[in-house]
């Protein structure tokens, strides 16, 4: 290999090489060597930990997949209500229903646990609505319905509806046509969205750690009360490797099915406003009364879902048992008796601006890396640099903050003390994604724009900037969406980095949420309806710019 | 067209990386390998780490910048136990310059692993068993006048105590069984079992729902609490409703001082002088609940004097926790599942 190349691929392997493997390699050497731990011992396995990692391995492993599964099936009704029918106010849920995936986890897990104040009077349905696991697995199947609904209404947007109606003409009912047609057509998006699904939820932090009350355990929040409660770092980095494995699995599961998932926030792509007018109608009709399941069904799912966001508005308009405004007033102090260490405005600040630098950094870093891995051979180094980069896909924040937290911490590599090490983590968390959306995209053009455009005399940067990167603009919108809602929600590496001033949106609001205190409460929950409003509000807004610009 | 040279392969052509990515690069690495500099105001600020329940007032920092000059910045980090956690697992480039809130169950951690440069007594609480005075009078039961009494029969279903598991106070309770009774502590703790004392997550469970002479108006007349809290019990009669028992209780001591390796040691040392000194030391009984250390019997509120007064008699002092906690809560865990 030439020596630029080699030098390219260098630069890029040692930048990853340092800033992500070396603190993973970190905690497991710690781990297994350190004083931290009690790998040593004898009995650390025969002492109850052997039981209770595989006890907190399969309830990780089950709670995902029951999440999974609910998911699916509360959104495929979903799907067709708000992509094959056309009914007023579809854009406003579409809207609803994607805020969830867009907020920090960390104010949907304070929503949810409004519910454990709840008091239907009746004894079962309150001991089942207080009940940790169901609140855990109801808070994922509230994150992750947008992903399900959007990837398979987009595609099943896109299915003709002759087929549809060659079914009807032969006597086939709605559901049938749907069971024999329909769901062999959804299958791959179905597939995709479910094992993305999966591959989150199995890597959940926030929601277990505050909805399950130390009751309930995952692997997430094992590592977690092992490093910084008990500082067993040997126990730690046990369940690391676990941890490891299992969201390694998951997501190269979700990598190998996932191609064909588009995930679309703007609708911009799914060409729902662009209506086939070629037969003079549109191709989405009206709901009518055979619809009434499917409507039933989503009305119920609309109820569970606008409950825990009511939830939220209430108790932020609520002190001391009255309707009041106390809460907002307060959200500009600083907390009772001072709590915070920084005023809400500030770790607000600081969220944005490791959003923004996480965001440009992984899209740039992104796109030089999968442009390096698209235009050069197939051959050792190419795999070698593909892995480096996508291995990590499914590594979680909690892992990674505690790396940086182990291996950066002395000098000279004192990277732990700067400002910089929670945007440079985020950085490192979104990078393996965007990788991979502009790898897909980039290859995917057409070889013969390519050829044809060096045949009229462009170079390599040309061809980047005027041919590449205009083609692949909307993927790279949407891999910069997801990076922001990767950084923004952090909550795992933040809270091992994030300290003092540095400190971010959700560790504040965590420390208000779980402090004892009617006034702390109360402002979480007044931040928490403020951030859903204004998320709601921008989704609205790229949404309604996405569809006039479509129209010109 | 075949064998043009134009046609080859897109892979095996000359062509040199966009140089926005160098730059791209270029930018990131110089920033990562600047984050080792910059501390603004290098002399003029000092930070001290401390637990969740640390409170100073605006009025206090701007008084310790009037005295020395220096901004104080506060970093929160967890309950005392998450924040030695932290303060160790970082030792070598510290969070901070000063700590406070070590406290004694912790302390020895910190000191094993060369945490703190030093170290010294700022405040202390004392962990008491509370009882309701007016249930025992309603039931016409003898109140305990000892924490040993609450094996007895009369007091079966009487007692709610904290999980050590998950909090302090817990944990001191425990830690007093083992001072006072030695090898046989996992005898009472069966006992209390069998007479049936419930166990919560923390204090704030345990005495603001399941206790009887607070606000949570429970269903258990005794409570794992503080020698201080009956002060805060006064009805209208100006007598408290609970009472504490002072003997034999665990003395909670917190710490300040310097860390290791801290930035400005000097400065930081200027932060534990102001925090030992009056002005602040007169503050801690109210916005901190814990006596402060320099000026106990004063500087604390007319209603501790009259009835949240410090235990008669504390054990524990010398126990080794870094060494014993595993063995201890192992023991409870075994008994209570």
């Amino acid at each position: 290999m030439r020596a630029s190349r080699l030098a390219q691929y260098s630069a890029a392997l040692v930048f990853i090489g340092f800033l992500f493997y070396l603190p993973l390699v970190g905690i497991f050497a710690f781990g297994f060597s350190s004083e931290f731990s009690t790998l040593g011992d004898p009995d650390f396995w025969s002492g109850g930990f052997a039981s209770k990692l595989a006890s907190t391995l399969w309830f990780t492993v089950w709670q995902a997949t029951t999440s999974t599964l609910l998911v699916v099936v509360t959104g495929m009704p979903i799907a067709y209500l708000l992509y094959r029918k056309r009914f007023a106010g579809q854009r406003a849920i579409r809207v609803l229903i994607t805020v969830p995936f867009i907020l920090p986890i960390l104010v949907i897990a304070i929503a949810f646990s409004t519910f454990r104040k709840l008091n239907t009077g009746i004894a079962a349905v309150d001991a089942v609505i207080t009940n940790p696991v169901f609140l855990i697995i109801s808070a994922h199947v509230f994150i992750n319905l947008a992903l399900v609904v959007r990837t398979v209404g987009s595609t099943w947007l896109g299915l003709a509806d002759s087929l549809d109606e060659a079914a009807a003409l032969d006597g086939a009912g709605r559901l049938r046509t749907f069971w024999s047609v329909t769901l062999a057509q959804l299958t791959p998006s179905v597939v995709a969205s479910a094992t993305l699904v999966f591959a989150y939820t199995s890597a959940s932090f926030a929601v277990v750690l505050v909805l399950g009350g130390g009751l309930v355990q995952s692997l997430e929040t094992s590592i977690y009360e092992s490093a910084l409660i008990y500082l067993d770092l040997g126990k730690a980095a046990v369940l690391a490797l676990c941890q490891l494995l299992l969201t390694a699995l998951a997501f190269w599961l979700a990598d190998a099915f996932g191609k064909q998932a588009r995930i679309d926030f703007a609708d911009s792509e799914s060409g729902f406003d662009t209506d086939n007018h070629a037969a003079g109608h549109s191709t989405r009709k009206p709901v009518d009364k055979r619809d009434l399941p499917a409507i039933g069904f989503g009305l119920v799912i609309a109820l569970f879902f606008v409950l825990p966001i009511w939830n939220v508005f209430q108790q932020a308009f609520t002190y001391g048992n009255t309707f009041s405004f106390t809460n907002f007033y307060n959200l500009l102090s600083g907390g009772s008796s001072g709590l915070l260490d920084i005023s809400l405005g500030q770790a607000l600040g600081n969220s944005v601006r490791n959003t923004i630098i996480a965001t440009v950094a992984s899209l740039l870093i992104g796109v030089a890396v999968a442009w390096l891995l698209v235009h050069t051979k197939r051959g050792l180094f190419n795999r070698i640099l593909d892995f480096a980069y996508l291995a990590p896909i499914g590594v979680s924040t909690v892992l990674l903050g505690l790396g940086y937290l182990v291996t950066f911490s002395q000098e000279p590599f004192a990277l732990r003390a700067s400002w910089f090490v929670v945007p440079l983590v985020e950085t490192l968390l979104a990078l393996p994604l965007v990788v991979r959306m502009v790898y897909s995209a980039l290859a995917g053009i057409e070889r013969v724009l390519l050829d044809a455009a060096r045949l009229d005399g462009a170079n390599s940067a040309k061809l980047f900037w005027q041919i590449e990167l205009p083609l692949i603009r909307p993927t790279i919108e949407v891999a910069a969406g997801f990076a922001a809602i990767i950084a923004l929600g952090d909550f795992g590496a933040s809270a091992f980095l994030a300290f003092g001033d540095q400190e971010t949106l959700p560790l504040v609001l965590f420390r208000l949420f779980s402090h004892p205190g009617a006034s702390n409460y109360g402002m979480a929950m007044a931040m928490s309806a403020l951030l859903i409003v204004v998320t709601a509000l921008t989704l609205l807004a790229v949404s309604l710019r996405t569809t006039r610009s479509i129209q010109r | 067209m075949k064998g043009h040279k134009l046609l080859k392969p897109i892979a095996q052509q000359k062509r040199s990386i966009p140089k926005f990515a160098y730059a791209a690069l270029a930018v990131v690495a110089l920033a990562t390998a600047s984050l080792t500099g910059c501390t603004a105001n290098e002399g003029k600020t000092v930070t001290i780490a401390t637990h969740d329940s640390f409170v100073i007032s605006e009025a206090q920092i701007a008084e310790f910048k009037k005295e020395t000059g220096l901004t104080l910045k506060v970093v929160r980090a967890g309950d005392a136990g998450e924040l030695t956690n932290k303060l160790v697992l970082t030792k070598g480039t510290p969070i901070a310059d000063a700590y406070f809130g070590i406290d004694n169950t912790f302390m020895s951690k910190a000191t094993a692993n060369g945490v703190v440069s030093t170290q010294q007594a700022v405040d202390f609480g004392d962990v008491c068993m509370n009882y309701d005075t007016y249930w025992f009078e309603e039931n016409k039961v003898a109140a305990p006048t000892n924490w040993q009494d609450l094996v007895k029969p009369e007091y079966q279903n009487l007692t709610v105590v904290e999980n050590p598991n998950s909090s302090s106070t817990g944990l001191a309770f425990l830690a007093t069984t083992v001072a006072q009774l030695g090898e046989s502590y996992g005898d009472y703790w069966k006992a209390l079992k069998d007479n049936g004392v419930k166990v919560t997550a923390g204090w704030e469970d345990a005495y603001f729902t399941e206790f009887s002479g607070s606000s949570g108006k429970g269903s258990y007349p005794i409570v794992l609490s503080y020698s201080t809290s009956p002060a805060y019990e006064i009805r209208e009669d100006g007598k408290p409703q609970t009472a504490s028992l002072n003997e034999n209780c665990f003395r909670q001591t917190e710490f300040a001082g310097v860390l290791k390796n801290a930035k400005h040691p000097n400065n930081a040392q200027k932060v534990v002088d102001y925090l030992l000194g009056d002005s602040f030391q007169s503050s801690i009984a109210e916005s901190m609940y814990v006596y402060p250390q320099e000026l106990y019997p004063n500087g604390i509120p007319a209603d501790w004097a009259k009835w949240g007064k410090a235990a008669n008699s504390t054990v524990g002092q010398d126990l080794n926790f870094d060494a014993d906690r595993e063995k201890w809560l192992d023991t409870f865990n075994s008994i209570f599942g």
